[in-house]
């Protein structure tokens, strides 16, 4: 198991490996510093610092409504951050923004597939200007697709179900092999068979050293590091 | 060049009598449009006069200062009216429109008067004002529906945009389709407007060309220059406010700024 520290200072604070060594001497760190979310006058949380490994799972919980979409969008550089900074392997999202994001890479709850068939939506992004040089990985997305129990890549993508989607979504996250993956509800339309399936894969991925960070209102069934939803509010009254 | 016939206020008159049958309609049938067909008439009436007035002052006094002045003035006018026509308002829009309606229809006018025409002084306001209106109402009716088509997907349909945005996409590979379909509905009707052009009806300007006097082929090459002139600017003019809107609702750090935007009340 990965030492992990996360802090969401000022009400309750988490320190799931107490004393661990902070991780960036070896390695990709994925790096915040009080950090905050703010969509106009609003923030959502109170300021965030986490220090993650790589290979390390954070699950952050908590009901619908409280920003945790928000969370993972500003993560990904997507919005402007409220406060505080971020950092992977030492550099800000400022510097590079599309290399940011090819990185760290924001995964959508229900995802539209705007392209016509499984194989140009797993292709598509391999025609943007920072993936130049990258190869699409074939083999892999073949075997990540039979494992989600998907047909090919020449299956339309007009009339997918929900679940589907959800799950080519998976596959082209996969195939664009980021360091930090932020998932949001990932499996909240798959069925308990293929919920197992896409966690093997996730954990596969994990394994490979990729940190992931899933928000959720669902209770957890999985084993990661858990963190409870502390909302600005409960914070200033607290 | 046979001269026009004139026409005196009399006879204007007479045909504005005419339009007593259209209220007679409206208020046997309970149109309840007869106000509205009076107030048409006085606003047309009192808007062409003074248009009358203020071209023959300045075809009069036809410096390059005045043109260029009534140039800038008509180009304001028609960016405020570009703007209007959309669902959304976008902050900043008002000089997006107005530096592209300069360089697309202003320098196109200058272009097709100065050195198609070939007037002299190149500036003669009697050949670039005309033609400059035509291109404005053209332009500003393909800008304001390319701006429209641009930003309802911002305001409705963002997660498409964001969800390239996330992979890693420049703002210009995430708006490539959006782009694509908002230039396209702002060129269609001219297009549509060259594909039938004298097949359903003679030309407006033609018409009043050849009324007042001018040789059909002649009237015919003019209507041409200026369909063509008007095909030219109108398309550039929705590529250039597709750029300038792309660059405003999707920051330099390519980040979607839906802040930016606002629907009309």
């Amino acid at each position: 198991m990965p030492s992990v520290q996360v802090s969401m200072p000022t009400a309750r604070d988490f320190a799931l490996a107490p004393g661990a060594e902070p991780a960036y001497a070896f390695g990709v760190a994925f790096l915040a510093h009080s950090f905050v979310t703010r969509i106009g006058d609003r923030a959502f949380h109170a300021p965030l610092s986490f220090d993650l490994e790589p290979g390390t799972s954070v699950v952050v919980r908590g009901p619908s409504g409280v920003g945790k979409s928000t969370l993972l969008r500003a993560l990904a550089a997507l919005i402007p951050p409220g406060g505080g900074t971020l950092a992977l392997d030492g550099a800000a999202p400022e510097t590079d923004t599309l290399a940011w994001r090819s990185n760290v890479l924001y995964t959508a709850q229900s995802p539209r597939l705007l392209e016509d068939t499984v194989g140009e939506v797993l292709r598509r992004p391999f025609e943007f200007r920072v993936r130049r040089g990258q190869t699409f990985p074939v083999d892999d997305a073949k075997r990540w697709l039979d494992a989600l129990q998907l047909p090919g890549f020449d299956r339309p993508t007009d009339h997918m179900s929900g679940g589907e989607r959800q799950r080519v979504h998976l596959v082209r996250a996969l195939c664009l092999r980021p360091q930090v993956l932020l998932l949001d509800e990932p499996v909240s339309a798959l069925d308990p068979d293929r919920r197992e399936a896409a966690r093997a894969l996730l954990d596969e991925a994990a394994d490979a050293g990729v940190v992931t960070i899933e928000v959720t209102h669902e209770v957890g069934d999985r084993a990661a590091l858990e963190v409870d939803w502390i909302h600005a509010e409960e914070v200033a009254h607290g | 060049m046979a001269d026009a016939i004139e026409l005196g206020d009399w006879e204007v008159a007479g045909a504005a009598g005419l339009v007593l049958v259209a209220g007679a309609v409206s208020v046997a049938l309970k149109l309840r449009l007869e106000k509205s067909l009076l107030l048409g008439l006085v606003r047309a009436t009192v808007q062409l006069s003074l248009l009358g007035l203020v071209l023959r002052w300045v075809f009069a006094h036809g410096s390059l200062a005045v043109t260029f002045v009534a140039m800038g003035v008509m180009t304001v006018a028609a960016s405020r009216a570009a703007l209007a026509r959309a669902g959304w308002k976008l902050d900043g829009a008002f000089f997006g429109a107005f530096a592209t309606l300069v360089v697309t229809a202003g320098l196109m006018a200058m272009l097709g008067s100065a050195v198609f025409v070939g007037t002299d002084p190149w500036y003669d306001p009697r050949y670039a004002l005309p033609l400059l209106g035509m291109l404005l109402g053209n332009g500003l009716t393909g800008i304001s529906l390319c701006l429209d088509s641009l930003l309802a997907v911002v305001a409705d349909d963002r997660d498409a945009i964001e969800l390239e945005l996330a992979m890693g996409a420049t703002r210009w590979e995430a708006s490539r389709a959006p782009m694509q379909r908002a230039v396209r509905r702002g060129i269609v009707p001219i297009v549509n407007a060259m594909m039938v052009v004298g097949i359903v009806s003679i030309p407006g300007m033609m018409t009043g060309q050849i009324l007042a006097g001018a040789d059909p082929m002649l009237a015919v090459r003019y209507q041409l220059l200026i369909l063509f002139l008007i095909a030219a600017s109108t398309s550039l003019g929705c590529v250039g406010v597709a750029v300038f809107t792309v660059r405003r609702v999707i920051d330099a750090q390519h980040r979607l700024r839906p802040d930016r935007v606002h629907k009309r009340k």
